[in-house]
């Protein structure tokens, strides 16, 4: 067992003395950095002119969130938000006015929460529309939030067993939803799609060398022919490949989970997801929705790695991984698939930088194989696990019986 | 001890690289000699199990090749050795220890006594990127044996080495060869004169012949012939016999020492042969007779 | 002579067989290349991936420009703009490493004794490289401006940028790792400045602005500096080696 942890070392030894990996793993930690905080940089401009810095303006916004926390998101908070609106004036920019300024800005998460339940395909329900919503329509808000709900899913694709399950599931949701100031968590949501793209692209470019550096080096004759080279050195480098995939996933996710919080605030842990969605059947907190996003862009992180891995034990060479690797996470975020073709858009979820986005892991569309219904946050990463394993079985083979011409 | 090669074969498409190859290797040192695309490296990769052969069998003491066992007992320099240019040369004997399983504590200890032996204990902490061809090269050879192998192959081995070391590599060789199997492959014909007890000869993918030095050379025996020329005299000679060695003297006359069946002119004499003759016998154009 | 005459001449005597000819051929000077003629013998020599890439780099531009409908929403033209830029780190990459491919290939020391050396080598491939960036460039900037209602300047200038600062840190790399190693360096800056752009997505109608001009002019300006510098740079060090060469001698 020693000897298998002393090759270990080695092969931590073999990626982490290169001077650009270091400089990679230094640099993604900075960008994490960055990525969290670039919101708060600049200012914000009305009528083209800074209004205020983008970081007082965060403090003001929370402070305002954070004296509604707690209240019930009711007709009696909806319309006191609709009577703070009501008072802004015809305008182009209405976010220019005194009047948003001092009164209605407060509510300005209430009104970012209810509105996109008023959405409709034609029309958007803008801020004009919200100064005349009545006091039907905001008694009516949970009612019309559920049948639009009902009507998506009904107008998809699914069996009716799984649109069942998504109407269950909604039903366990409590309203009126506890309004709360959750913007630590939302940051977080938006940006750990970006941000797992950024990890599996380290990830491939710390894993590239694994196999193929053997290769174009002519160190692959040396160790074929020793001992442990077609058997626990394999393992070796598999153990390596995915803890080091881990180790540096967790590194990320947590410093850019706790720099949110501790930028934006830690507010909010058990407020609904749909503070954040409105629209969302899952009955989840925003801090379950936050470990549950973790989990799954750990899992595909694995699998980028077990790519990675399969690539470079096949390629030869390291820059032809790096380019196959960049192609495949950047190419799926470039178009998207319609919800109307399942099979497509189930499939397309299925792709690493897919699999650490909020919409991917708590979608409406639901995984279906053999009257089995399951939820894409347990598809998604038993996908992940299983690809993965079939995945570094056929690196292992490749490496172990390399033949050298 | 013994290493058996069975009918091994090796083909690729239609090019035979290695043709029914059945040799029983034991105790000793074993030279290995053919011409560029011979076969001789697609021989020792078999051997040494990185490349598997299209049919036959490869056993050392009854294990096959395929077996972990096998790896066990091998110790191997190829031909053109990788190594980690950011690795120090401690660090790459360590690490090579490490695939052969040798315990870290008594690898430390090889790694030193093996750095002593090719004489790259002053360098040991310095990169290997920094180092000489030569350096590198003694790097490989201290590598393969980190493991006190039974077997031991080695292609090419002194390429890179000045005579110094090339004699200082001989010598080592020759000890070694007492209690193992080693196997040398190699251009240089007079590493292997000096330490080979068998020769093995081999062509187009064959071995053709194998011996001592005494045996295999007495296939040319009386067929080496040295004579001095004129210019155009010896411009048709050698257009006739393959020449193994010309030398421009005064007065305009050449040196020949040249191989032939008969006489080739009334000038020559027959001279004592070399095994650089006898690779010349078997590798010339003139030689398919 | 008399034409008839040297017919009569030919027809009455036959030419003495060539005596010696492989010697004569062997001394006899035959007119070399002129640099013109190198140049272009060079174009067959540029790998296939180059075409390759560079015809899927434009056919991508297109299909983001006026095919993908992911892009055709209400930030549509920024967003065009932006997916297009995205994509041409990797045009940068390949280039910078077809010019370096004889140092990573370890044929320098032989390319630099040959008569058209070492630099003449790398500035023909830059010739011909650059000429065809510089077609895959205008094409992506005419779908650029087809699709954006930007100024030329500012389409030029989100366009370029990526390639620029691709173009700066392989030249930087290839000027300090040598070998393979800065091959796959290079491939790891173009995935990386590429997946940055990506992260930039969310600030695309921020950065576009008018605010921000003179940052994307400086920044412009800098990569321009750097790539000279790292050009100059590589230019030298390959002078060296001939000078080294003619120390030799």
């Amino acid at each position: 067992m020693r000897g298998f942890w002393n090759l270990v070392g080695f092969e931590y030894k073999k990626i982490l003395c290169k001077r650009s990996i270091q400089f990679t793993l230094i640099l993604s930690v900075i960008l994490t950095v960055f990525n969290v905080s670039v919101t708060l940089f600049g200012d914000y401009y009305v009528d083209g002119t800074p209004y205020e810095s983008n970081y007082a303006a965060m403090v003001k916004d929370r402070a305002y969130a954070r004296s509604l926390s707690g209240r019930p998101l009711d007709s009696g908070l909806i319309m006191e938000t609709v009577r703070a609106y009501a008072q802004i004036p015809p305008s182009d920019v209405y976010q220019s006015t005194q009047e948003y300024q001092t009164i209605a800005r407060p509510y300005s998460d209430i009104y970012e929460v209810i509105r996109s339940v008023f959405n409709t395909a034609s029309k958007r329900f803008n801020m004009e529309d919200f100064q005349m919503l009545t006091k039907t329509e905001a008694e009516g808000y949970y009612n019309i939030r559920h049948e639009k709900l009902a009507q998506h899913i009904l107008q998809t694709r699914m069996s009716d067993k799984a649109k069942e399950q998504v109407m269950a599931m909604d039903a366990q949701i409590k309203t009126p939803f506890s309004f709360s100031y959750t913007d630590g968590y939302t940051r977080y949501f938006i940006l750990i799609n970006t941000l797992g793209l950024f990890c599996e692209f380290v990830i491939a470019v710390c894993l590239a060398p694994l196999y193929s550096r053997e290769y174009t080096s002519g160190t692959d004759q040396l160790i074929l022919s020793s001992k442990y080279g077609k058997n626990k050195l394999i393992a070796a480098k598999i153990f390596t490949g995915f803890s080091m995939t881990l180790i540096l996933g967790l590194i990320q996710l947590t410093l850019a989970f706790f720099l949110s919080l501790a930028i934006f605030g830690a507010d909010g842990g058990n407020a609904p997801l749909q503070l954040f969605n409105s629209l969302s059947p899952y009955p989840l907190s925003m801090a379950q929705t936050s470990l549950m996003l973790m989990v799954v862009s750990l899992f595909a992180f694995l699998m980028t790695g077990a790519i990675t891995m399969l690539l470079s034990a096949n390629l030869k060479t390291p820059f032809g991984v790096i380019v196959l690797m960049s192609v495949l996470l950047i190419a799926p975020m470039l178009g998207s698939v319609s919800e109307q073709n399942i099979l497509f858009h189930n499939l397309y979820q299925l792709f690493p930088t897919q699999m650490t986005s909020l919409s991917s892991v708590t979608a409406i569309i639901q995984y279906e194989f053999g009257g089995f219904v399951i939820h894409p946050y347990i598809f998604l990463p038993l996908f992940a696990l299983t690809l993965s394993v079939i995945l570094t079985s056929l690196s292992y083979h490749i490496f172990k019986y390399h033949q050298i011409v | 001890m013994e290493l058996e090669l069975d009918r091994v074969t090796k083909q690729y498409g239609n090019k035979t690289a290695c043709d029914r190859i059945s040799i029983t290797f034991q105790k000793g040192v074993y030279g290995l000699l053919g011409a560029n695309g011979a076969g001789k490296t697609t021989l020792i990769r078999m051997i040494c199990g990185v490349l598997a052969p299209t049919s036959g069998t490869i056993s050392f003491n009854k294990i096959d090749v395929s077996h972990e066992d096998y790896r066990d007992a091998l110790g191997y320099l190829p031909q053109e050795f990788g190594y980690y240019p950011e690795f120090s040369a401690l660090d790459f004997l360590l690490y090579i220890a490490a695939l052969k399983g040798v315990p870290k504590p008594q690898a430390k200890e090889k790694a030193w006594e093996l750095l002593k032996q090719v004489s790259l204990e002053k360098d040991a902490r310095k990169r290997i990127k920094t180092f000489s061809g030569g350096m590198k090269q003694r790097l490989g050879i201290a590598q393969s044996m980190l493991n006190n192998p039974q077997i031991l192959i080695l292609d090419e081995p002194t390429a890179g080495l000045d005579p110094k070391e090339r004699i200082h590599f001989r010598n080592m060789i020759s000890c070694l060869g007492e209690d193992r199997i080693v196997l040398l492959s190699t251009h240089i014909v007079s590493d292997i004169e000096h330490i080979a007890g068998t020769i093995l000869v081999m062509k187009d993918g064959s071995l053709i012949h194998q011996g001592t030095r005494n045996e295999i050379i007495s296939a040319i025996d009386g067929k080496v012939w040295e004579c001095t020329l004129s210019q155009s005299d010896a411009i048709d000679i050698c257009k006739k016999y393959p020449v193994i060695n010309l030398r421009q003297e005064s007065a305009g006359m050449v040196f020949l020492r040249l191989i032939s069946e008969e006489k080739p002119c009334a000038e020559a004499f027959i001279a004592q042969a070399t095994l650089e003759d006898l690779y010349l016998y078997y590798f010339s154009e003139g030689s398919e007779q | 002579m008399n034409r008839n005459l040297k017919k009569g001449l030919k027809s009455y005597f036959e030419a003495p067989p060539p005596t010696d000819r492989e010697r004569f051929l062997k001394q006899l000077r035959y007119p070399k290349t002129t640099y013109r003629e190198f140049l272009l013998a060079q174009l067959p020599y540029i790998r296939k991936r180059i075409w390759i890439a560079s015809a899927l780099i434009i056919s991508l531009g297109w299909v983001i420009a006026f095919r993908l409908s992911v892009f055709q929403d209400w930030r549509g033209e920024g967003l065009r703009m932006w997916g297009i830029s995205a994509i041409l780190p990797f045009l940068a990459m390949m280039t910078i490493t077809e010019v370096y491919r004889s140092s990573a290939f370890r044929m320098a020391e032989l390319e630099a004794s040959c008569r058209f050396s070492l630099l003449q080598i790398v500035m023909a491939r830059i010739s011909i490289l650059g000429a065809v960036n510089f077609i895959v460039l205008i094409l992506l900037l005419i779908f650029n401006n087809q699709i954006s209602g930007y100024s030329l300047l500012q389409t030029i200038l989100y366009t370029i940028m990526p390639y620029l600062f691709v173009c700066a840190a392989c030249l930087w790399l290839l000027n300090r790792i040598h070998g393979s190693d800065g091959i796959y360096a290079c491939a790891a800056a173009a995935g990386f400045v590429s997946v940055a752009s990506i992260l930039c997505e969310s600030l695309v109608t921020v950065l576009y602005t008018d605010v921000y001009l003179n940052s994307w002019l400086t920044l412009f300006a800098i990569c321009l500096v750097v790539i000279g510098f790292q050009m100059h740079k590589f230019f030298k060090k390959l002078e060296e080696k001939q000078w080294n060469l003619s120390l030799i001698e």
